[in-house]
């Protein structure tokens, strides 16, 4: 059998200790223990620490540790509960507003609605940006004793682009600018205004339900 | 259902007793508490009430804390009892038991770095009680405060498996069920915190009883 040349490892003692190791090797450790006065020493204070550990009393208890059922919470004390029900209040506002905004909606986009919102905002980046026309050709003249042909629209245009085109392109540029900020400005508050008070209310309510379980929510975590 | 701490002022105490019967055995018990019967539940709670928050109070540090997590540790043991399928009930309770006072660690530490107060890791350890009586002696004697002090000073790993073998005394196997580890991880993790606190104990003069031995050999 393999003496065993070195100390013992921490490992070893500790497992020795507890009558852990393989028998070959509980062996070998027996007589590396005999014959080494280090790892001998070692063993006796492992031994006297772990029996003071083992002699450490319980400590009293604080108190008792049984445990009860809580009868069941009825469901509508859990309604009147406060939470609960702000929350739910949050959630069907929140329907509701989704509802009337659907019905809103699909009032704003029937075609006699496009056309007052839009009708402004369309023709004039149009015809500023189109730059200068040409002048009018001899083609497009009303010519001969026949009945006029009739004049496209953007022929009737011809003379209000032709003053514009007199500007500078400069200012040309900046009140498009202007123009499509102040449209999309405007569009927005158009939207909003559009919308029903029943609408609104409803849409606040539900914000403002959301807001406070949400806060109340953070503040419980 | 929900389930509450029954809060009985007085340890040992119940509020309506236990209507199971006193001739029960431990399997019965275990088998009537798997069905969700509080008051078999409530005999097993006596039974390993005091290692349980012993465990916790060497494992925190502090009876306010330890008295949480054992607290915890009952209220989800019973929760998860019906999934109980060992033969040993004190190692897996000992489990849950870990579990709840690292989850009270973490809070702990959470507190502590909302405070700005996160200078130390270290588990400050108080006395569980002021005045233990005369059958505590032992734990506030010079000895034991010094084993006290030195066990809070191990590395929580550390200081969790010497706690389970050697204080609560489980062996390598339910300790690795216990602190849900392997086996050799057990014993490496066993053999550092002794060797360790041999080393503190060593340093203070605790262990003088072993020179003296050697020397009678």
């Amino acid at each position: 059998m393999q003496e065993l040349s070195n100390h013992l490892t921490d490992e070893q003692l500790s497992v020795y200790f507890d009558e852990r190791l393989p028998a070959n090797e509980q062996s070998l450790v027996d007589e590396h223990i005999t014959a080494c006065n280090a790892c001998r020493l070692a063993l006796h204070e492992l031994e006297a620490t772990v029996l003071s550990l083992r002699s450490l009393p319980e400590p009293s208890l604080p108190r008792s540790f049984l445990i009860r059922e809580q009868p069941p919470v009825s469901i509508l004390s859990r309604i009147l509960s406060w939470d609960f029900g702000i929350r739910s209040l949050a959630s069907v506002a929140a329907a509701l507003f989704i509802v009337v905004l659907s019905i809103d909606l699909t009032a704003m986009n029937r075609p006699a609605g496009i056309v007052p919102l839009n009708a402004a905002t369309q023709a004039r980046p149009v015809s500023s940006a189109s730059g200068p026309l040409p002048q009018p050709t001899a083609a497009l003249q009303p010519t001969g004793a026949g009945a006029p042909a009739p004049v496209p629209a953007a022929a009737r245009r011809q003379p209000e682009a032709a003053t514009e085109s007199a500007a500078p392109q400069a200012t040309d540029s900046a009140r498009l600018e202007a123009l499509v900020t102040r449209d999309a400005g405007s569009s927005m508050a158009n939207s909003l205004s559009a919308l029903s008070p029943l609408t609104l209310t409803i849409g606040t309510v539900a914000v403002l339900l959301i807001l406070v379980a949400v806060v109340r929510s953070v503040r419980q975590a | 259902m929900r389930i509450i701490a029954a809060q009985s002022p007085d340890p040992g105490q119940s509020i309506d007793l236990m209507s199971a019967p006193k001739f029960l055995d431990d399997a019965d018990i275990l088998a009537r508490a798997r069905l969700g019967d509080v008051d078999a539940f409530n005999r097993l709670v006596l039974d390993h009430e005091r290692p349980v928050y012993s465990l916790a109070y060497r494992l925190l540090g502090n009876p306010d804390d330890a008295a949480d997590a054992t607290q915890d540790s009952f209220v989800n043991a019973y929760r998860a009892i019906n999934g109980f399928r060992g033969e040993a009930i004190r190692p897996w309770l000992f489990r849950i038991a870990v579990r709840c006072c690292y989850d009270q660690l973490r809070r702990r530490k959470r507190r502590r770095e909302d405070s700005l107060d996160a200078d130390s890791e270290e588990v400050h350890w108080e006395p569980a009680d002021p005045d233990p009586g005369p059958e505590l002696g032992v734990l506030h004697s010079e000895t034991g405060a010094a084993i006290e002090r030195a066990l809070q000073s191990l590395p929580l790993d550390q200081r969790t498996i010497v706690i389970l073998c050697d204080v609560q005394g489980l062996s390598y196997e339910e300790a690795a069920e216990a602190a849900d580890l392997e086996l050799g991880t057990v014993k490496s993790r066993l053999s550092r915190a002794r060797s360790r606190l041999r080393e503190l104990l060593r340093a203070r003069g605790e262990l003088p009883g072993a020179s003296d031995r050697l020397a009678e050999m």
